[in-house]
């Protein structure tokens, strides 16, 4: 449904005239961007800011750049801005809290989460009240600062330069400005190491590699506050791993480079550490009864044990993980359990410890005496033994918080080695993706009125009955009438990529083709009367491609048949005692368009937009392209088929079919683009992988879709406008797979990057004179399939 | 596909002697393959070699033609590929045209194994030719020639083809698969596959097996990302390097990580899958 900006009248009243201008001539956009609720935000964010008095600036500032805050982290994040400007107006200018809101976009584009976007308006608070005046420098340099640090190391770096620079204002603006030293300095210490988004795809590939099995990684901002809490954990299959890495540095700050353990490597060795304890655990230990030093030897068993048995398996995994265990200096007595523990740790991951301490020797040579590692009752046997032993040493009592200082990055924290308090069924049941299939049946009447409860039951009800003749309430009104739904077909179930889990949800989408409605057969006709020059010009391309058919290869040596000529000429030179020319075969060589092309429209809510300057809209356009095309193709004679899609939400994509591949280019098909309407959202990748169902079917060598599009793809109940894009750029690999190309015309003036990351950089075109779509669209095609 | 030098005009007994597997090539037997085949060659059965590349079908026949005592004729087909190009055609030369026979027809008319190599790849109106000579009628007709062969009691068809690697634009007709029997080829078994790594490459046992379980690492991604795993072909490659004395290391990536993927995530992932073994 579109809103009108007329809707919030009352509202758009108490705002400047300047922003009520800016306001009209941006709503579209916003429009598109923001879901009513976000709309609403907006409206009243402007509002609010409008009444805290502090220039027209800010208000003009926050309306222009909601929007691209809202596509970067998505819309929740408006009530946090504007909740935190409200909070912050009575420390600052008006001119610094315009500056923060211009440069949100930015920061929410570098950050891409709205927990971490929430987590920069916390800095900028602590900005506010400890470094008032480096705050606008700090503004100004904020690309360059988020892309050399994450957040928890720009939020180090602030609190830096606040601390040295308590009482020092022209120190503030040099250090935020990043023209002193220092700050250049903390900079560089601070600078991110490797972020966990940027490797993900290669630890994912890589498990896979090597343990042959998906494991599920999630990244956790555990850096946040300081550098050490590093720690990866286990909780309910998931592996939760850090979001940044830092190279390791085994002997300290001033380990020689060529020393250093890439951050890719820790990563590397975290992931196998914990794969390795899925791998190798089938039940976990029950920790009744412990003490918790036993506890932690038993943990220290246990990570030996899960981790010999990988080695077994890829033995150099011993030399990665030991890269990454502290050196101890043995002439030491160690100090406190925890160390002794760290100490146990790496003896017995080492193939030949020299650890002269007598009770590591003695748990080195239990656990090496082990026969069966199989399961981890074999650790809480070994613990339980040493850990009575470790009592009579004279060392103060085990603290289980402080204790344990120097263990090795990459262990997880062994949560996960110990059984729940209770075990969650519902949680394991998640991290399987278990599907639960709707049930279509047909029924018989007297079913359907004695057993059905809701007969308006949604498309997620476990199971939908259907009645094969029409279903009629006792005053004659049939139950799709009083529904008011179009008869839909048997639904197909769709997976959907969640890049935030890099796995599919299975049966994540349902697509429910629709009858399209038909229009009047005049409106094709009056495109084509408008579009004549055009026509006559693509007669003239359309001509030129190559006819179907055989085509002769003269003059070879070794072909399928003689050319008579030749073989004449030849014989004539052999009559004359000549050497004859022995190229008088000829080739056939079939030339056939072997090509299958499907249209597929974006018919979302945005297609009713007027074009600027015009007055018809997106929609008008994108159907007068399709007809030309369409007439184009049929000359051509490449087989195609007219598809469109719309969103209303995962569990009902709408599909119309206005012409298949089999159907002629008739006056049916015309009349159905005739009637075509823009409505709901923009699903992309369900109405892809629909789209590549039927073209699939085309046996034909080239088979590509061309999507028309005038904007991203996007959901009503998706917030995060990641995922839609990750999804689609998915659906895509996937087709390519299959050997169907996706090829996107893109309508959307604000057209950026997003397009070549969804569709790949050659497979795209965004076309910026949107008036000459009918006239692109087929030269276009023949120029590419020429 | 390659063909005497000298072409065959009239029958000449012997002249497929240069056809003849003189030397046992090395095949190390995985299961019964080899008595199956024996069996379907008794009866003369068509028969059809699945399996991914790589893993040993084009030396199954070679060693079966040795063991049999038969001629083998190879024909690697390929999508430009004609019927004229398996049958024959006529050639000019100094005293008029003659017909040479294509490599179907020398096997048919003196009794080869004859063996289409990636058939799939060949277009479907190419491999039709076939389908006289692999059922009841065993024989092929010659059109331009105005000839009928009747195929020599010796001759044989074998055919490999990929079930993994097809588009689904590229299948064999029903009524050609119809025809054949089929015997599926596969990966050895990590230990003999290491087996024959050693033996054709000349490294040791250990390093055999370390370059087995790299394979099977990349054989993991088959299907996510990769469409192929790591064949047999590529470790023996692989082991040749490193008995030339280059470093493991390097060897594994120039001979099974960067041919199969230049996707650089996938080769990163690859590579540290190789540094656990080298
Ligand atoms: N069972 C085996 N015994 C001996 N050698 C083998 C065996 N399996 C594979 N090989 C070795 O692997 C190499 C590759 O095998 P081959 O060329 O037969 O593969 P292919 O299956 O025919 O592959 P393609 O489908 O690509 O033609 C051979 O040269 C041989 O050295
Ligand atoms: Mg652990």
């Amino acid at each position: 449904m579109a809103i009108h900006l007329e809707e919030f009248q009352s509202l758009l009243d108490e705002l400047p005239g300047s922003a009520q201008e800016l306001l009209r001539a941006s709503w579209n956009e916003a429009a598109r961007t923001l879901t009513p609720r976000g709309l609403d935000n907006y409206l009243k964010g402007a509002v609010a800011l409008h009444h805290l008095g502090r220039g027209e600036d800010l208000v003009v500032g926050f309306i222009q750049s909601m929007p691209e805050l809202a596509r970067g982290v998505g819309e929740e994040a408006l009530p946090d801005l504007v909740n935190f400007l409200l909070g912050m107006a009575s420390k600052t200018s008006g001119h610094v809290l315009a500056l923060i809101v211009g440069t949100a976009p930015l920061a929410a584009q570098r950050l891409s989460d709205a927990g971490l976007f929430v987590s920069y308006l916390k800095v900028l608070e602590i900005m506010l009240t400890q470094a008032p005046r480096g705050l606008r420098p700090m503004l100004e340099n904020l690309d360059r600062l988020l892309t050399q640090l994450t957040l928890g190391g720009l939020r180090r770096w602030v609190q830096w330069g606040a601390q040295a620079y308590r009482s020092d204002l022209d120190g503030q603006v040099a250090y935020f400005s990043l023209q002193s030293a220092d700050a250049l300095a903390v900079l560089q210490q601070e600078r991110k190491g490797t972020l966990f988004v940027d490797i993900q795809r290669r630890l994912n590939i890589y498990q896979r590699a090597m343990w042959g099995r998906d494991f599920f990684l999630r990244p956790t901002s555990g850096d946040y506050e300081s550098r050490e809490e590093l720690k990866p954990y286990i909780e309910h299959y998931v592996i939760h791993i850090a979001d940044a890495y830092d190279n390791y540095k085994p002997l300290g700050p001033d380990t020689p480079p060529e020393q250093c353990v890439p951050a890719l490597e820790i990563y590397r060795a975290a992931v196998n550490h914990c794969a390795a304890h899925l791998v190798f655990t089938q039940q976990p230990l029950s920790m009744q009864m412990l003490h918790p030093a036993q506890m932690a030897v038993i943990e220290v068993f246990e990570d030996a044990r899960v981790e010999e048995l990988s080695i077994r398996q890829f033995p150099n995994m011993r030399e990665a993980w030991l890269t990454l265990h502290p050196v101890f200096d043995y002439s030491r007595e160690p100090q406190s359990i925890g160390e002794l523990l760290d100490r146990l740790g790496r003896a017995l991951l080492e193939e030949q410890s020299h650890d002269p301490h007598p009770w590591v020797r003695e748990a080195v040579v239990a656990f090496h005496a082990q026969t069966d590692l199989s399961t981890n009752q074999t650790s809480w046997n070994l613990g339980i033994d040493l850990s009575h032993k470790l009592f009579e040493l004279p060392l103060p009592e085990f603290n289980n918080r402080t204790d344990h200082r120097l263990s090795a990055i990459y262990r997880d924290d062994n949560r996960a080695v110990w059984q729940l308090e209770e075990y969650d069924e519902a949680q394991a049941l998640e991290a399987t993706w278990q599907t639960r299939q709707q049930v279509r049946k047909k029924v018989s009447l007297m079913e359907m009125v004695n057993e059905v409860d809701n007969e308006f039951a949604g498309d997620d009800a476990q199971e939908v009955w259907e009645l094969p003749t029409e279903y009629l309430f006792d005053d004659g009104v049939s139950i799709n009438e009083l529904e008011g739904r179009p008869p839909t077909s048997e639904p197909f179930y769709y997976p959907e990529w969640d890049y935030k889990i890099q796995l599919e949800r299975p049966n994540w989408v349902t697509v429910l083709e629709r009858h399209p409605p038909v229009g009047e057969l005049a409106v094709i006709e009056n495109i084509i009367i408008e579009n004549k020059p055009v026509i006559s010009r693509l007669k003239f391309l359309i001509e030129s491609i190559v006819p179907q058919g055989m085509q002769r290869i003269r003059h070879v040596e070794d072909g399928d048949d003689l050319d008579i000529n030749a073989a004449v000429r030849a014989m004539i030179d052999i009559r004359m005692g000549q050497l004859p020319d022995p190229r008088i075969m000829m080739r056939h060589k079939r030339t056939l368009r072997e090509l299958a092309v499907m249209v597929l429209l974006d018919m979302s809510e945005s297609s009713n937009d007027k074009v600027r300057g015009h007055d018809y809209t997106i929609m008008d356009l994108t159907r007068a392209a399709t007809v030309l095309f369409a007439n184009a193709l049929d000359r051509i004679g490449d087989p195609f088929a007219i598809h469109g899609f719309c969103s209303d939400g995962r569990h009902d994509v709408h599909y119309h079919r206005f012409k298949d591949f089999d159907q002629p280019y008739g006056d049916i098909a015309k009349a159905r683009l005739a009637g075509m309407k823009g409505h709901l959202s923009t699903r992309m990748g369900a109405a892809l992988r629909h789209a590549g169902h039927y073209l699939a079917q085309q046996l034909k060598s080239k088979r590509v879709i061309f999507v028309i599009t005038d904007g991203e793809p996007a959901d009503n109940d998706v917030y995060d406008p990641q995922y839609l894009r990750h999804d689609t750029k998915h659906a895509i690999e996937e087709l390519a797979s299959k050997g169907i190309t996706v090829y996107a015309l893109s309508l959307d003036p604000h057209a950026d990057q997003y397009v070549s990351r969804i569709f790949g950089a050659k497979n795209f075109t965004v076309i910026d004179e949107v008036e000459r779509l009918p006239e692109k669209l087929p030269t276009l095609y023949m120029s590419l399939t020429r | 596909m390659s063909l005497p030098a000298t072409a065959v005009v009239a029958p000449t007994p012997g002249s497929l002697d240069s056809y003849h597997v003189t030397r046992e090539p090395y095949y190390r037997a995985i299961g019964d393959e080899v008595a199956l085949y024996e069996a379907a060659y008794s009866v003369r059965m068509p028969i059809m070699l699945k399996g991914p590349t790589g893993c040993g079908k084009t030396r199954f026949v070679e060693y079966m033609a040795w063991k049999l005592g038969k001629p083998l004729i190879t024909v690697a087909c390929n999508e430009d590929m004609t019927a004229s190009d398996l049958v024959g055609r006529f050639l000019l030369d100094a005293s008029g045209t003659r017909w040479q026979d294509g490599p179907l027809a020398l096997a048919s008319r003196y009794g080869a194994i004859c063996y289409l190599d990636e058939v799939v790849e060949a277009r479907q109106d190419t491999t039709v030719v076939i389908h006289p000579l692999t059922d009841a009628r065993r024989i092929l007709p010659l059109e331009k020639k105005g000839e009928i062969i009747e195929a020599h009691p010796d001759f044989q068809v074998v055919i490999s083809y990929n079930p993994g690697y097809q588009s689904l634009m590229k299948d064999l007709k029903q009524s050609t698969k119809q025809r054949f029997g089929a015997l599926d080829f596969n990966y050895p078994e990590h230990e003999v596959e290491a087996e024959i790594i050693a033996h054709e490459s000349g490294v040791s046992m250990d390093v055999a097996k370390n370059l087995v379980h790299i394979a099977e690492r990349a054989r993991n991604l088959k299907g996510h990302g990769l469409d192929e795993g790591i064949s047999t072909r590529m470790l023996i490659y692989a082991g040749r390097l490193i008995t030339q004395g280059v470093a493991p290391l390097a060897a594994c990536r120039v001979a099974l990580v960067r041919p199969i993927t230049d996707d650089p995530d996938m080769r990163d992932a690859l590579d540290a899958a190789v540094t656990t073994y080298f």
